[in-house]
């Protein structure tokens, strides 16, 4: 077998293409279209929230990606959630995904995201955002530079033009009851309204 | 004839309201000190917003809202002459003047404020509140200029307009004039420091809270054509329209530019502040301009 | 001996008054409704001055009892006083007219014959006359008070027509002026101007309804009165045109509002909001009430307003054609006020059950509504009307070739392509919209808006429909505007007739012989003056 880099990125490149054979060419074009323009909710929920003015101003410019900042939910495709997340933020965050059109993905930036990171032992965080939002892609570190959450990007950006069924939106549709029921757990009588109707009439 | 005119027309105004778009986000990336997206990224986002698998609508008004918008836009470019003479590009603009093209300007976005009304968000209402205010005090100076611009040419119609500009440019006769509608220009363009009617800080966007996908889409291409009409009529009024379309493009460009570098280096005035700032300097240059007439 | 004369002018004015009159012809009141329709066939066929007098005086008081079933007696005393003074300032211009004229028929007026002082007093005094009874600014104290008290029906029909009494008293008496005397009517045509500013942005911050369907009233008239100042003839098709708007107009508006008050029993904007989707006719009616109202090109609003506008273009008044198009923007403003306040937006949580409104309530809604787009349609259908009132009045006749293109010295506009375009725009657009991938997916709910995250709770008030407008009172031009109150100007006027009468009455308390030897002064003045 072998290794590297290259090797690497032939084994994607493969299983692209073997994807692709399967999609028409309007699908294509669909997803490619989505994946070079994003529109990102901006979510700092945590001190990863530092990182994201540099990576959309002069310095890093991931406008060149097609990646653009907006304020409402209501028009975003991407959602950033920055490092820890307390209860009382999560439940605004899965507001904001819950408002969000599909398809939509997660960027969960920061270890946080993955397993509490310095908070593991925290009384007042999550450990893990994927118990109650499907996270597409995870960018680690504590915290990332600008660099590696444009990396995180490119790969979504990868992932999108795939158009995979994996996709964190449709295992959030299939899976609600499993999202639901962790967010019930967590809340108590305090979670928000059931977005279940939403799906109604969908896949 | 006509029909394929209209739609000659309809087809520049997007193509070109895309184009200013795009380049529009490139030269204040520059402005910045960036590179900015491709020149074709607006365009793209109208597609991927329009390919949007859902999009959350509130009832039939809200529907409409958009598509008002939209078809005011469209009215717009169609009712406005692109060539200065002749009879190529010209669309409906001979069943309308001046007059009907200004307030035909505020149908859409007056439709538009129904449909933002109606999804019930306070967000919405207030961008569209600011809207109006700043829009009294927009019109001001921008409807002084034109009332000069109207009695320098004695008619309302496009042609009469372009007459009384073929010996000198309305730009050159009428400085102060000019200066008062550019103002306010930059103000219906959007433009920073006139625009505080959809700051995604603190109104969340204004109108366009509730607007996704489609609706999202159909808003994005309408400022496109709608930003090119209004282009358009500037250069109309001031720049004694264009000879050919090369003349259009470099005049609409030239107008475009100046726009994008005066919007991209100003912070945002507050509506009060921009009202009264409006209602000051400019409006005052369109008085003594009116006097000099 | 009363004198009467079929004109072209008095079919317009009492056309429009039987319309509206019939339109809101109830039982229980219908009485005095028809004496306020008989009053008015009196003054607008009247042909001579006492004849119009009479009417004018009829007008008035019938007017007065219809109020006096709903209105305060301050509201009542304030109207009939206003009212009376207007009709005293006729009667004065009369009276003088009579003594240079020696006839009372309307037919034998000749401007031209009086000296320039009369001239001016006669213009003065029915200036005075018209401007109570359409409500310019100054004047105006009586209009807001009374429209708000009256009910609901009835202030339609004091907005769309007693106002317009004014205007027909204007047209009749005033118009063939000799053309060198045009002092008064400068200051006019500044009035009307000034007035529809002010009343805009009084109209703008109130949280009545009807208020701000007065204080709207009130601004349209301000341009009608700048249009007749001018004095020729297009701009006298702008005033008609406008008088016919906005009758139409304020009768939809005003029975709407009647209808909503039926249904909800609330009559404030910040009691109201979100009925759009639980009355969508009356919501549609509204819109397009509002889009006339504003002056949006499609339906027959804008007609006026463009005839105004190329009207004062002619004659070259820059600064009031600027002032004129300052307020009517600036009314775009109640405009989206009006119909956000009661339609759109959240419901009120105090949500009161609906109860039903009486069919009746459409009919002159749908009526005004179809007669609007009409006029939107055909922009110059009523011109020959107008052409022909205009050369009764000694104008030249106006140019028409089309009912559908309305012509100006200033351009002309096709009301027919501008309205196909519209609709043909929008339906394509509608098609591709619903062609695309897209699915529209209806929200949740009222409460599913994106509000930061949150899920807004029962009790957060998301609806500002009273709060609309409130930023304009930070503005310091705007902020002088609405600290104005004419209320103030008859309070001190009140005071000091108050005082002088406190003086007079000292001359009684004087004693006999004080007042014999003043009698006495008197007379020998008087005899030392004969002589």
């Amino acid at each position: 077998m072998e290794e590297g880099f290259n090797a690497y990125r032939q084994s994607l490149e493969s299983e692209e293409q073997s994807i692709k054979s399967t999609q028409s060419v309007v699908e294509q074009a669909i997803a490619w279209f989505r994946a070079h323009s994003m529109f990102v909710l901006a979510y700092g929920t945590g001190c990863g929230a530092i990182e994201m003015p540099p990576t959309f101003t002069s310095r890093y410019d991931i406008e060149r990606l097609g990646v653009v900042g907006v304020a409402t939910p209501r028009q975003a495709d991407i959602l950033i959630v920055s490092g820890y997340c307390s209860p009382k933020t999560l439940k605004r965050v899965i507001r904001s995904y819950e408002q969000m059109s599909d398809p939509k993905y997660i960027i969960g930036l920061g270890s946080c995201t993955i397993n509490g990171g310095m908070y593991w032992d925290s009384y007042n965080t999550i450990k893990k955002l994927d118990d109650f939002l499907p996270v597409d892609m995870y960018v680690n570190g504590c915290m990332p530079r600008p660099e590696a959450l444009i990396e995180g990007f490119v790969k979504l950006q990868e992932k999108i033009r795939l158009n995979s069924s994996e996709a964190g939106y449709i295992k959030y549709r299939d899976n609600y009851a499993h999202y639901r029921a962790n967010q019930e757990r967590l809340f108590g009588a305090q979670v928000a309204p059931s977005y279940e109707e939403n799906f109604a009439g969908m896949n | 004839m006509v029909l394929i005119d209209c739609f000659l027309m309809l087809l520049l105004a997007y193509g070109f309201g895309f184009l200013y778009y795009g380049l529009y986000r490139n030269l204040s990336a520059r402005v910045h000190g960036r590179f900015g997206p491709s020149l074709a990224q607006s365009f793209f986002d109208s597609v991927k917003l329009f390919v949007k698998e859902q999009s959350t609508t509130f009832g039939w008004m809200f529907y409409a809202g958009p598509i008002i918008m939209a078809t005011g836009a469209v009215l717009n470019v169609l009712f406005i002459p692109f060539i200065n003479h002749g009879d190529s590009l010209q669309g409906l603009s001979s069943s309308a003047n001046l007059i009907v093209v200004l307030y035909l300007m505020v149908l859409g976005p007056l439709g538009n404020a129904l449909g933002v009304g109606s999804n019930g968000n306070p967000f919405g209402v207030m961008g569209i509140t600011r809207g109006l205010t700043r829009l009294i005090a927009l019109e001001l100076p921008f409807y002084l200029a034109v009332i000069g611009v109207m009695i320098d040419a004695g008619s309302a119609d496009f042609s009469a307009i372009f007459e009384a500009q073929s010996q000198e440019m309305n730009l050159l006769k009428h400085p102060l004039l000019f200066m008062a509608a550019f103002i306010s220009f930059l103000g219906f363009m959007g433009k920073s420091p006139f625009d505080v009617v959809g700051a995604p800080q603190e109104v969340y966007s204004g109108p366009a809270t509730e607007f996704s996908g489609k609706f999202f889409a159909l808003l994005l291409s309408q400022s496109a054509m709608f930003s090119f009409a209004k282009l358009l009529l500037m250069v109309n009024l001031f720049l004694g329209g264009a000879d050919d379309l090369g003349d259009l493009v470099l005049k609409t460009f030239v107008l475009f530019v100046a726009a994008t570098f005066i919007g991209s280096v100003y912070a945002r005035f507050s509506t009060i502040q921009s009202v009264e700032f409006l209602m000051r300097i400019p409006t005052l240059l369109g008085i003594v301009g009116l006097a000099l007439l | 001996m009363l004198h009467f004369e079929a004109t072209l002018l008095g079919h317009l004015f009492f056309g429009l008054s039987l319309l509206v009159i019939v339109a809101l012809l109830r039982k229980n009141d219908g009485l005095w409704h028809l004496l306020l329709l008989g009053s008015l066939g009196i003054i607008f066929y009247a042909s001579s001055l006492v004849t119009l007098f009479i009417g004018w005086e009829m007008m008035g008081w019938s007017g007065y009892f219809i109020l006096s079933k709903t209105a305060r007696v301050s509201t009542l005393q304030r109207y009939i006083l206003f009212n009376l003074g207007g009709a005293f300032a006729l009667l004065g211009a009369i009276a003088l007219l009579f003594s240079f004229m020696g006839s009372m028929m309307l037919c034998d007026i000749d401007l031209t014959l009086l000296p320039v002082w009369a001239l001016h007093s006669v213009s003065a005094l029915v200036l005075i006359a018209v401007f109570v009874k359409s409500g310019i600014i100054g004047a105006h104290d009586w209009v807001v008070d009374s429209y708000q008290e009256a009910s609901p029906l009835f202030s339609a029909v004091l907005s769309a027509i007693l106002s317009k009494a004014g205007i027909y008293l204007f047209i009749v008496l005033l118009l063939k002026q000799p053309h060198d005397e045009r002092v008064l009517f400068e200051l006019m045509a500044w009035l009307g101007a000034i007035t529809s500013v002010v009343a805009t942005f009084k109209a703008i911050s109130q949280d009545e309804i009807k208020r701000l369907l007065a204080y709207s009233s009130i601004a349209q008239l301000g341009y009608i009165i700048t249009a007749l100042s001018l004095m020729q003839a297009y701009a006298l098709e702008a005033a008609l045109y406008h008088t016919v708007i906005h009758t139409l107009v304020k009768l939809l508006l005003f029975v709407n509002v009647a209808a909503i008050m039926a249904i909800t029993g609330k009559e404030r904007f910040s009691e109201l909001g979100g009925l759009l989707y639980r009355v969508p006719l009356l919501f549609v009616l509204l819109v397009i009430g509002i889009i006339a109202l504003a002056g949006m090109p499609l339906l027959g609003g804008f007609n006026g307003k463009f005839l105004l506008y190329t009207a004062l273009l002619e004659e070259k008044r820059a600064l009031l054609l600027a002032t004129v198009m300052f307020s009517s923007a600036s009314a775009f403003l109640y405009c989206y006020k009006l119909v956000y306040g009661i339609y759109l937006g959240q419901r009120p949580h105090d949500e009161s059950p609906l109860h039903v409104s009486p069919k009746s309530y459409y009919i002159p809604q749908l009526l005004s509504a179809a007669l609007l787009i009409l006029l939107g349609f055909l922009p110059a259908l009523p011109t020959p009307l107008f052409s022909a009132i205009g050369v009764e009045a000694g104008f030249s006749a106006l140019e028409f070739t089309k009912p559908s293109i309305l012509n100006s010295p200033f351009g002309s506009f096709n009301g027919a392509v501008l309205m196909s375009a519209f609709g043909v725009v929008f339906v394509l657009i509608l098609g591709l919209l619903q062609r695309v991938h897209s699915k529209a997916k209806a929200a949740q709910n009222a409460q599913d808006i994106s509000y930061c995250g949150e899920v807004p709770k029962a009790g957060v008030n998301l609806h500002f429909g009273y709060g609309m407008g409130h930023e304009l009172g930070r503005i310091g031009f705007i902020a002088f505007i609405l600290r104005r109150q004419s209320r103030r100007f008859w309070d001190y006027l009140n005071l000091i007739v108050g005082d002088l009468s406190i003086l007079l009455r000292s001359l009684y308390a004087l004693g006999t012989q004080h007042i014999l030897l003043l009698s006495l002064l008197g007379f020998t003045l008087l005899l030392l003056g004969g002589l």
